[in-house]
């Protein structure tokens, strides 16, 4: 649209300002990484310090925590928003408004709120003993981060699943059926697939949110080293300590992962990459 | 053929009531109504999408409506195409088949006709959002066709195309619709198209079938008011009625008909004759004295907008008989009235004022809907209205 308003000559001053806007946005978030770099450049320690982090055995499990716990909370998160956020668009059944409102509980409540409440769940009622009893063990456990992760992101994906399935007309699954589909078909090849860019949306933001989350992750299954920790958590813990180029450099880490991680669901995106991305933005 | 008997369907407050139709085998039907009459809630219903509370839709003989949409065998073509975004136009077309089972090769062979048909196979690579709107029809019906169905529902199947391109399209439409023989229902509110593709039509107003017939028989003998306005017929007018004599403001006519107290009637046009005088009125004619307003030369004929004495009428003149009056705006002619070319209307509609232009919908719907609400249902059959048992 832009570029068919300037090509009739100058552009409206509305876009003016709106570019204005976004230009200052834009320059925030490439300022702080930028002063992350510059930061951890110029200080003597710094370098050393990224060096130290990189090589440290318990910085590099805690990557490796938060890599595995962050997509699989992803995929089990997707693989509950879809059908979740499909019945909030099209469902029409009693009780949908009040499922529609507690979806948005994770999302209001604090982040720590939620994994002290998951706690007092889990240690102070019959769930955590029950769950014990048939081998799952979540509290101070790293399976306690996939199921916090997946708790609270899953609100989000379902959230942005709902607004996709709200977006696609219902009448192509419709005609998919008068062609001689069955429901189920005409879910899996018409509508789900025109949702695929939002799916995928919702899945990297997912995975981004499970990969940044540290308060209820902290409250439900602390941060033991080696065990439970996750970068965040380790990032929370130096900065306590007052060793911010530590934090710093596993700060830096993370936003190499999680930009590589966008960067391939643009490409997987293919032609409609650039839809993916203006979801994620919102 | 298609038979809908008593069909009843609620969708939110809205309420499909007695809804009877009939399209004749190999026909192509054309349901009219305005915005909000619940046309595409029938053809819904007719293709499955909908749950009737009550009633039959029968196709060839048996009885559809609790079969799954997909064992209809119905070929549906909503209003925007409903293309499937993430499917090229080749895999939109194949669809149904492939959901029925075929393998690859023998949808591509099966398809393949009706691609050649609907000319559209230098656009099998391409995606629906880059086609245009005339494009994208033709894809839809190819898409609904390729599955043989015996039924084809069209929901205002032009609506989306310009001006121009619809009276091709209708004729496109036709073409194709008598070619294969399939049965076919036309969704639409504009009467141009209707005339241009139709067999047979029916009205649709408020959740009812008010009329239906062929176009012919709606056009010259509108049931109701609602019907003659939607139609756009000239000279709807309000009188009242007693034993001897029908007085619609000053004119005066023989009692036509058995209804009395207020009615609506409806003169055509051209059934008006003109003359400069009164004694030219013959056969029981009766001439009424009406000052000539405007005239307007419409090719085949002359418009002529009269005043008799408060009452407009609207004649079409040949230009022959407008020769033998020829006169100024202003001046008096007199139109003769044939008592038997009055055609009284139904009065279970609203009270129409003397009105010669087509009437909001929405005003139309609003009056139609107060009014209905207390009366008894009726319905019609294609050709045939059956007469409230009160009547």
């Amino acid at each position: 649209m832009i570029r068919l308003l300037t090509s009739r000559g100058k552009p409206p001053i509305v876009l003016v300002g709106f570019g204005l806007i976004l230009a200052v946005y834009a320059f925030f978030i490439v300022g702080i990484l930028i002063a992350d770099f510059l930061y951890l450049a110029s200080v003597p320690t710094g370098r050393e310090q990224f060096v130290e982090s990189l090589s440290n055995p318990e910085v590099r499990h805690a990557i490796w925590v938060s890599l595995w716990t962050s997509s699989v909370s992803a995929l089990i998160g997707v693989s509950i928003a879809v059908p979740a956020g499909y019945l909030l668009s099209r469902g029409r059944f009693p009780g949908v408004r009040l499922l529609d409102a507690i979806i948005d509980v994770p999302i209001i409540l604090p982040p720590l709120v939620f994994g002290i409440s998951l706690m007092v769940l889990f240690q102070r009622t019959f769930v955590g003993p029950a769950l014990l009893a048939v081998g799952l063990k979540f509290v101070h456990d790293p399976k306690g981060i996939v199921l916090v992760q997946t708790l609270i992101t899953t609100a989000f994906g379902t959230r942005m699943l709902k607004g996709t399935f709200d977006g696609i007309d219902p009448r192509l699954s419709a005609v998919a059926e008068t062609l001689g589909s069955s429901r189920t078909r005409a879910f899996f090849t018409v509508t789900l697939s025109a949702a695929r860019n939002g799916v995928v949306a919702a899945l990297v933001t997912m995975w981004a949110l499970s990969l940044a989350l540290y308060g209820p992750v902290m409250a439900f299954v602390g941060a033991t080293s080696m065990r439970t920790e996750v970068m965040p958590t380790r990032m929370f813990l130096e900065m306590n300590v007052a060793r911010l180029e530590a934090a710093l450099s596993l700060g830096l880490m993370m936003i190499v992962i999680a930009l590589s991680v966008l960067l391939l669901a643009k490409l997987l995106g293919g032609r409609n990459a650039a839809g993916v991305g203006r979801i994620v933005g919102r | 053929m298609l038979e809908v008997t008593n069909l009843e369907v609620a969708a939110g407050v809205f309420r499909l009531r007695g809804v009877d139709l009939t399209i004749p085998e190999s026909s192509y039907g054309v349901l009219l109504g305005p915005p909000g009459a619940g046309k595409s809630v029938l053809i819904e219903t007719i293709c499955g999408l909908r749950r009737p509370t009550a009633g039959r839709i029968l196709l060839h003989g048996r009885d559809i409506v609790d079969l799954e949409p997909r064992d209809r065998c119905i070929g549906y073509v909503p209003q925007d195409y409903a293309l499937f975004p993430t499917k090229r136009v080749w895999d939109n077309v194949v669809y149904g088949l492939r959901a029925r089972g075929m393998s690859q090769r023998e949808a591509n062979t099966e398809a393949m006709p009706f691609v050649e048909m609907m000319g559209i196979g230098h656009l099998l690579d391409r995606w629906p959002a880059t086609l245009s709107g005339g494009e994208q029809q033709r894809v839809a019906l190819a898409r609904a066709l390729a599955t043989r169905p015996r039924l084809l529902l069209l929901d205002e199947p032009v609506s989306a195309l310009d001006e121009g391109s619809r009276d091709r399209v209708c004729r496109d439409l036709r073409r194709l619709q008598r070619n294969l023989g399939i049965t076919t229902l036309h969704i639409s509110h504009n009467l141009e198209e209707a005339f241009s593709v139709a067999d047979m039509a029916a009205v649709l107003n408020d959740g009812r079938i008010v009329q239906a017939g062929s176009i012919e028989t709606l056009v010259r003998k509108p049931r109701t008011a609602f019907v003659a306005h939607f139609l756009r017929a000239e000279n709807v007018l309000e009188g009242t009625a007693d034993e001897s004599v029908v007085r619609i403001g000053a004119i005066t006519l023989p009692a036509i008909g058995s209804q009395r107290g207020v009615i609506s009637c409806m003169i055509r046009p051209e059934s008006i004759g003109l003359s400069a005088t009164p004694s030219a009125a013959g056969n029981g004619a009766v001439a009424v004295a009406a000052v000539v307003e405007r005239r307007t030369d419409r090719g085949a004929f002359v418009r002529v907008d009269l005043d008799a004495r408060g009452v407009p009428l609207v004649v079409h003149a040949s230009h022959r008989d407008w020769a033998g009056v020829r006169v100024e705006s202003g001046a008096t002619v007199w139109a003769l009235i044939d008592p038997g070319a009055v055609h009284v209307l139904q009065p279970d509609e609203p009270a129409v004022s003397v009105a010669t232009s087509l009437p909001s919908p929405e005003s139309l719907i609003a009056a139609i809907g107060k009014e209905n609400r207390d009366r008894e249902r009726q319905s019609v059959t294609a050709g045939s209205y059956r007469e409230p048992a009160n009547a």
